[in-house]
Order: C-alpha cells, then sequence, then structure tokens
C-alpha cells in the first residue's frame, strides 16, 4: 500500500537508516567470513564498530526521532507498555517504543563488546584465549537472540498499528499521527 | 523482511556444522590419540607460547605465539603431532 505522502511524516532520517542496514551488512558478513581469520573479518568489524559510534554520535545531535533522549525510557515507562501490550491496546509511537528502545540500546552495547573482544583477538596481549573467543562467540549468540526479538517486536507492531515498519525503515517515513490522538507517544516518539 | 528471517535461519542451521573447514585429520577415534599436554609441551619445547588448543575436524588446534614472537594458528596431527597446512587465511 503506498503511503500519501501528504499524510505521512519522515521519521528516520537518512543516517539512520544507512546505519541500520550497514550493520546488518556488517553482522552478516562478518559471520559468514568467521572462519576466515583474515582481512574481510577484520574490515567487517571495523567497518561495523564505526557503524556504531556514528549511530551513538548521531544520537546525540541527529534529528529528533534519531536522539536517544527522545527513545530512552526508564523501567516504570517500559513496564507500563509491557502491561499496555498484554491489554493488548499498546500505544503507537512514531518513534522507537519503550520495548524497541531497550533493544536497540542492547544491540549497539552487545555490538561494542563483540568488536571489543574480536579488535582484542589481533593483539599479541589477548591472541589465543579462550575466554576472548568465548566471549565473542557467545556476545554474537546473544546477538543474534536479540535480532530475532527485534524482528517480532517489528512484526507485532506491524501487525498491531497496520503500519510497515521494515518499509518506514527503508524510506523513513511513516503515517502522521492523528490530529485528534495528539498525545505524549504520538508527539515526542 | 522475510528474505531476512531466511536468511537468519540458513545461517543458525548452518552452525551446526562444528568443523570450521581451515584443515581435516584422519585420525580416528580421540582414544588412540595423544594427549593435548603432550603436544602442548612439545611445543614449549620449541620455543611457543601456547594459549589454546582445540579439537577442530580431527585435528588439534592450536592458538599460540610462536617462536618469533608471532600471533599463530596451527593445526597438528592427534596421532602424529606432526603440523597439518591449513589454507592461507591472508
Amino acid at each position: 500500500m503506498a503511503l500519501n505522502p501528504l499524510r505521512t511524516v519522515v521519521v528516520w532520517d537518512v543516517v539512520v537508516r544507512v546505519c541500520h542496514f550497514a550493520l546488518i551488512g556488517c553482522v552478516l558478513g562478518a559471520w559468514l567470513t568467521r572462519h576466515r581469520p583474515g582481512a574481510w573479518h577484520e574490515y567487517l568489524g571495523y567497518a561495523g564498530v564505526l557503524t556504531v559510534l556514528v549511530r551513538c554520535i548521531w544520537g546525540f545531535i541527529g534529528t529528533r526521532p534519531a536522539r536517544f533522549v527522545s527513545f530512552v525510557r526508564g523501567p516504570t515507562v517500559v513496564k507500563g507498555y509491557i502491561q499496555q501490550i498484554l491489554a493488548k491496546q499498546p500505544p503507537r509511537y512514531l518513534g522507537h517504543n519503550p520495548l524497541g528502545a531497550l533493544m536497540i540500546v542492547a544491540m549497539l552495547a552487545n555490538l561494542i563488546l563483540i568488536s571489543l573482544t574480536g579488535w582484542m583477538f589481533t593483539t599479541d596481549h589477548f591472541f589465543g584465549y579462550a575466554w576472548v573467543i568465548n566471549t565473542h562467540l557467545y556476545a554474537t549468540y546473544a546477538l543474534f537472540a536479540m535480532v530475532a526479538l527485534h524482528l517480532l517486536g517489528v512484526i507485532y507492531v506491524s501487525v498491531r498499528h497496520r503500519e510497515n515498519l521494515v518499509a518506514a525503515m527503508i524510506h523513513g517515513r511513516k503515517r502522521a499521527p492523528e490530529v485528534s490522538a495528539k498525545l505524549p507517544p504520538e508527539n515526542g516518539g | 523482511m522475510r528474505l531476512l528471517i531466511l536468511a537468519l535461519a540458513a545461517l543458525s542451521a548452518q552452525n551446526i556444522a562444528y568443523a570450521t573447514g581451515m584443515a581435516t585429520c584422519d585420525s580416528g577415534a580421540p582414544s588412540g590419540w595423544q594427549t593435548k599436554q603432550t603436544l602442548e609441551a612439545k611445543l614449549v619445547k620449541a620455543g611457543w607460547e601456547v594459549r589454546l588448543i582445540k579439537v577442530d575436524a580431527g585435528c588439534y588446534e592450536v592458538y599460540a605465539i610462536n617462536e618469533k614472537k608471532e600471533r599463530t594458528e596451527a593445526y597438528f596431527h592427534p596421532v602424529s603431532l606432526e603440523r597439518v597446512e591449513i589454507e592461507a587465511s591472508r
């Protein structure tokens, strides 16, 4: 279904979108090259951590929905949102919802841990130790579990609010909030 | 989206295979192998600082700093303890 441009607003700016898909590319690429302890796995790791850093900086200076302050919420709000989901009445957020926000921060942190332990393996000091390999490996498994939950969340919200969140992350636009529903979640995102 | 899910499913299935494909040793049952400790002692004697010995596709896979102080990932046949060539990694 094509979105009517008059009734849509740009939510995800180009930096957010490029970072999002660059990270997918880096993670999949690094996974596929994991048994080639050579240039490509390392380049993809450096590209990944660079992308994470850009996204984190953008989380302070970027457009409003990209900023951490606009979407990271405390436990009370997260708990409230979970209760709203359980009551089958989650409010629509124009930007990230509080649970999605939690997952984003967790995935970014995990990506830093994975990159750090991967880089450590290229140093004489940390090369070859089981705990470095295992941290790198299990953090990666945890990342894939997080990705699976992230996708489940995306599917749930897409169905719940009848909007294609995957498409929104590609073109950046989402349905404008209802005029009658100028509640804080719709406004602040 | 569907593609992404399929890709992830394929990747997780692939992960079940344990061998990394770097090298394969036709070494029979582990009961006939020399111990990791024997291999480690041999390598230490040759000036290596052994950090980890794992089993991969019937071989011992060793992570070490070699006698030239280089980071080294090497494969050894667990019966003969001879070094097994791996494909060039760089």
